[in-house]
């Protein structure tokens, strides 16, 4: 077993509600979320916008204070760390967000921007320049760029220094919130290589936050897909897309895009259907019950659990489910193996 | 799937037509050589530059190309919405027999929203934070057809709602865009854009801040509005995974110009320009994956940078010596398609052999 760098446990989130018809209430963000995250692995966080991802996301960087449960770093328990012995922490983990425009201060260099982290630990030292300017250009930026300030950059550029960055400290865990959702297909590519390959060299670990299964397919070892603010299924990631349970994680599966247009004659019935409700009128026993294919009367009395924090589904109906199960598969190869003469779906 | 859309036929005290339902031959809306260059202090800076395609009724046609191609400044001057003091827009886009690029604003007002319905990419900036959702498509529909009465366009609005998947649609019309999740204001987007049944619904990244699963329902949506209304899509997106979906014809676009156009069938399976390949191969696939993704290099030119010859040549896999200094022609390679290539034949053998 690798060194266990990560834990969570029953980690819960709620935020205050006013509304004009119930008075105050409680909305639970996060609702009991366990995981565990090991030197060198990929953790991919995947559900629909609200359900509660980014507030895990920034509950395991301490950028929020839980309601209740534990987050240790090495066994460290760091939600009752006060601010200063925090800080001293922070350097393990270090995060990466979503809006590359936003999370980059214009008015700096990317030099500055770069080093800003060793200076609010304290620790620039004018030697350290040189290492900054290398970490610029290990991102796969043009070495010119240390000058320059963001405003003069590409949406995949400022992601690649929001990279840089969250790397100059050395973290042992890097969280990744939808690291490349802003940015062009071509763009994203290049990112998520640049992610793996940074994983190749120096064995850091990943907390991978995202909505797009086929985005995490290609970096995440293990995936835990949330739901109005609990899991609903963890587990390998390889075991999930050969064996998906959820009810739910096979919807996230069929709302994938198609891979070629050959596919749509072959396209069965969508199984993500409707949006998250409100997360301030949460439905009683499951909460997904109200989308669900399979839901029973029976799944609006109790909730179901995740019986492991390893793998595992939430649903009293579970349905193992491969791809080939929820969509239409393209394969240029099997294909032309199988019907050599005329291409699939012509016919029909 | 949502609730039928006939609903949304055009109402029946219908105002005098404007354009004819489609040109002399044929088509609905044919763009000739389409050319947008934006004034700047460093002199005109050509943002599109030679589009030229057609669109048949009921037709869906993808637009596709990263940020910078000139798509979303191609199809915005197509309806007028670039027109101004510092760009200079020339060519033709005729639509019933109305050409678009030198009708009077008077003439595009009357046609957009109407005969064409549009669709943005932030719904939360496209939408008037301070009026409701029901008075702004009150007032998309009162804008072309008066004389409604208020009751009449209350139906047809929560009819709009209801078609688009909005649930509890009479509740609804009263609230504000910021009541509403991103999926919901995309769909109310949707519902305004179809609100006068209109022959074309161009819709610019439609779904590309939405979740996977509200992008499926969309694009869902906007395959039932043809279906169901017969409306002609032309759809921008920097994702061809999107185009896989839901696209009849694909445009390529790199640097203002269009390198590649096709069927869905000539663009996915039988590309002929390398960075219609590049665009394909780089999509993450849930079905086959891989540790390392497939790229294209480098980025794409700022606007007014385009490099020599072939503007693609900086990240080219196929570039040879003819491709740094000679602009290659659009040449024909199959039937309707069409690929601005020096190696068009090149590629033609090296996605054989990849098979």
């Amino acid at each position: 077993m690798t060194e266990l760098l990560l834990r969570v446990e029953d980690l819960a989130k709620s935020f205050p509600m006013r509304s004009a018809k119930s008075g105050k209430s409680l909305v639970k963000a996060v609702d009991g979320v366990s995981f565990d995250i090991a030197a060198g692995e990929t953790l991919a966080l995947v559900g629909e916008s609200g359900c509660g991802k980014s507030t895990t996301a920034r509950l395991v960087a301490r950028l929020m204070q839980p309601t209740s449960g534990k987050v240790l770093y090495k066994g460290l328990d760091v939600t009752t760390l006060s601010r200063r012995r925090m800080r001293s922490r922070r350097p393990m983990v270090q995060m990466v967000f979503q809006d590359p425009y936003s999370s980059l201060d214009p008015r700096m260099t990317c030099r500055e921007i770069v080093a800003e982290p060793l200076r609010v630990q304290g620790r620039y030292r004018a030697k350290d320049r040189h290492r900054i300017d290398e970490l610029i250009e290990r991102v796969g930026l043009n070495p010119t760029f240390a000058e320059r300030k963001p405003g003069s950059m590409s949406g995949g550029q400022r992601q690649r220094l929001g990279i840089a960055r969250a790397l100059a400290l050395e973290p042992e865990l890097v969280i990744l919130d939808e690291p490349v959702s802003a940015l062009d297909a071509s763009i994203q590519a290049q990112v998520l290589n640049l992610l793996a390959d940074l994983q190749e060299q120096s064995g850091i670990s990943y907390l991978f936050i995202s909505h797009d299964l086929a985005v995490v397919r290609h970096l995440a070892d293990r995936l835990m897909v949330m739901y109005m603010g609990r899991v609903v299924e963890s587990g390998r990631s390889e075991d999930i897309f050969a064996n998906a349970e959820h009810p739910y994680t096979q919807g996230l599966i069929s709302a994938v895009p198609l891979e070629n247009p050959s596919q749509r004659g072959a396209r069965t019935e969508r199984l993500s259907i409707g949006e998250p409700g409100d997360a301030s009128n949460a439905p009683s026993g499951c909460h997904y019950r109200t989308r669900c294919y399979k839901a029973q009367d029976s799944c609006a009395e109790t909730a179901p659990t995740l019986h492991s924090r390893e793998q595992g589904v939430a649903c009293f109906f579970p349905e193992a489910r491969g791809i080939a199960d929820i969509r239409p598969m393209h394969n240029p190869r099997a294909e032309l193996t199988l019907v050599p003469a005329a291409r699939a779906g012509d016919s029909a | 799937m949502s609730p039928s859309m006939t609903a949304l036929r055009r109402p029946t005290q219908s105002a005098p037509e404007i354009a004819a339902p489609k040109n002399s031959d044929g088509s609905l809306l044919r763009v000739e050589n389409l050319r947008v260059e934006f004034r700047t202090p460093a002199g005109p800076v050509p943002a599109v530059d030679g589009v030229t395609f057609d669109l048949a009724p009921g037709e869906i046609l993808g637009i596709v190309g990263e940020s910078g191609s000139g798509k979303s400044v191609a199809l915005s001057s197509i309806v007028g919405l670039t027109r101004g003091e510092a760009s200079g827009i020339s060519g033709s886009a005729h639509f019933g027999g109305l050409d678009l690029i030198t009708a009077s604003e008077k003439e595009l007002r009357k046609v957009r929203g109407r005969d064409i319905g549009m669709v943005f990419q932030n719904p939360m900036t496209s939408l008037n934070p301070v009026r409701t959702i029901g008075t702004q498509l009150a007032e998309a529909i009162s804008l072309h057809y008066k004389g409604l009465s208020r009751s009449e366009l209350k139906d047809r609005v929560i009819a709009a709602l209801r078609q688009v998947g909005v649930p509890a649609a009479e509740k609804r019309l009263g609230q504000y865009a910021h009541e509403f999740s991103g999926g919901m204001q995309q769909r109310a987007m949707i519902a305004m854009a179809l609100v006068n049944s209109p022959r074309l619904v161009i819709a610019d990244e439609p779904t590309t801040a939405l979740d996977v699963t509200i992008q499926a329902q969309v694009l869902d949506l906007l395959v039932q509005a043809r279906d169901e209304l017969g409306a002609s899509i032309i759809i921008v997106t920097h994702d061809l995974g999107v185009l896989a979906e839901i696209a009849d014809r694909i445009v390529v676009m790199y640097a203002g110009r269009m390198v590649e156009s096709g069927s869905v069938y000539d663009i996915f399976d039988r590309p002929r320009h390398p960075y219609t390949e590049r665009l394909q191969a780089c999509l993450p696939s849930l079905e086959t994956p891989r540790k390392r993704l497939l790229t294209v290099a480098g980025q794409a030119p700022v606007l007014g940078a385009r490099p020599s010859g072939c503007a693609f040549h900086p990240r080219c896999f196929l570039a040879s010596d003819i491709c740094f200094t000679e602009d290659p022609a659009s040449t024909t390679v199959g039937d309707g398609h069409v690929a601005s290539c020096h190696h068009s034949d090149l590629m033609a053998a090296h996605v054989k052999e990849d098979l």
